[in-house]
């Protein structure tokens, strides 16, 4: 719990240099804790509201049945509060894998959510010919326009909504509902050996944000799944990196509601 | 009008919302002037990225939109363009992943083309003749190969 607590905060060192350890290390006194005991989050809160009243005990149970107990000091209490442990990332990453066309990335990251949200399992394929046969892809020229992403979703019975000039705000308001986003971004802007090579300024492909953390505020992530790579599951993608990509779509953000 | 300003006001426009697939990236334009109209002339094309470069497919959208107000004025599927083969229509080029360094020195490239397309867009909204050689002749250096060839068709 300690040594949890202590990473997240970016604590790591051995010897107790700073105030919060030395806090860390009155606890174990206080309560007689070994190493091998726990603290419970109301034991430590307990001591350090004792210590500054400034401490606030916070338990919070998220869309996924989570119940997170934190202990937040009042002018950091933003920090971690909309760090990625928030969501249930493994079941997002869990239903990623490679698109199976090179036209098909806003379908597989729907395919995504689709199975993410009803636990069952949807083939690709026949998504693409369900997108076809609707005319929600291209049939000549393959790929699906901006308007039509998200009907997929809407065929299967799951509401969506859609945002052509969404920032970042609204971007993590969603995620805060326990909602999933498809954002068009630039495919080569989210790779930091590409970024600002190529003389292009539109989106040309999806993907789904499945996270953001920012655990670390200096230094904010955001985690997708990406379906054009093979390294894209549950990728981690610097703040300033993703918001190079997702501006050349002007911000689009389609919103998938969790029924 | 700032060239964000009016990149953005293109998303907005139909032909990126409803017609153009999420599969085509849009470079940026040349300009030219036709009937005292400033022309923004655009290729979108497929990019994917490979282990060794960037594999650009051949350009299959060729648009041109009038400033400031994003009347679009021609819309052109290659495909259906004689001026093109089919070995043209089905090739793709690879753009040799670029260095730290080889990657900065381009996005400099880049923005300073922008820079002068700046100029151009605040000579217009002066009512000047805006000349648009230099930042033409600047892009188009910076341009692939391929894109190059295709411009030259058009």
């Amino acid at each position: 719990m300690f040594e949890d607590f202590e990473q997240q905060n970016g604590f790591e060192s051995e010897e107790p240099t700073n105030i919060i350890e030395k806090i860390f290390d009155g606890i174990e006194d206080f309560f007689g804790i070994s190493d091998s005991d726990e603290a419970t989050p109301e034991d430590m809160f307990e001591y350090l509201e004792s210590i500054d009243p400034n401490y606030t005990y916070e338990k919070v149970e998220l869309p996924n049945g989570v119940i997170r107990e934190s202990v937040v000091w009042e002018s950091t209490s933003d920090v971690g509060n909309d760090a990625y442990s928030l969501y249930n990332i493994e079941e997002a990453t869990d239903a990623w894998h490679v698109q199976e066309y090179s036209d098909s990335c806003a379908v597989a990251c729907q395919e995504f959510i689709l199975e993410e949200y009803t636990g069952k399992e949807f083939d690709e394929e026949d998504l693409v010919i369900c997108a076809v046969e609707n005319g929600w892809i291209d049939e000549v020229n393959g790929g699906t326009p901006l308007e039509d992403v998200g009907k997929v979703l809407e065929y299967h019975g799951i509401d969506t909504t859609t945002d052509y000039d969404a920032d970042f705000q609204d971007l993590e308001n969603a995620l805060n509902n326990g909602d999933r986003a498809i954002v068009a971004v630039y495919n080569m802007g989210l790779d930091n050996d590409y970024e600002g090579f190529y003389p292009a300024w539109s989106a040309n492909h999806a993907v789904e944000v499945i996270g953001i953390d920012k655990s670390n505020p200096a230094d904010v992530k955001v985690i997708v799944n990406d379906p054009g790579v093979e390294d894209g599951c549950g990728k981690v993608i610097d703040y300033d990196v993703f918001m190079n990509a997702w501006n050349t779509s002007d911000g689009f953000m389609m919103v998938a509601d969790r029924p | 009008m700032k060239i964000n300003e009016y990149l953005k006001k293109l998303h907005g426009t139909p032909v990126f919302r409803n017609i153009l697939p999420m599969t085509q990236g849009a470079l940026y334009p040349m300009f030219s002037v036709e009937n005292d109209k400033l022309c923004a002339h655009f290729l979108t094309h497929k990019t994917d990225m490979t282990k060794d470069g960037i594999k650009a497919y051949f350009p299959e959208f060729y648009m041109t939109f009038t400033y400031p107000d994003c009347r679009l004025v021609k819309f052109e599927r290659l495909a259906f363009n004689s001026a093109f083969t089919q070995d043209d229509l089905n090739s793709f080029e690879i753009v040799a992943k670029p260095t730290k360094e080889e990657a900065e020195l381009r996005h400099g490239e880049i923005s300073a083309a922008l820079e002068l397309a700046e100029k151009i867009l605040a000579e217009w909204d002066e009512n000047k003749s805006a000349d648009v050689s230099e930042y033409n002749s600047v892009y188009y250096k910076i341009l692939t190969e391929k894109q190059r060839e295709v411009f030259k068709k058009l």
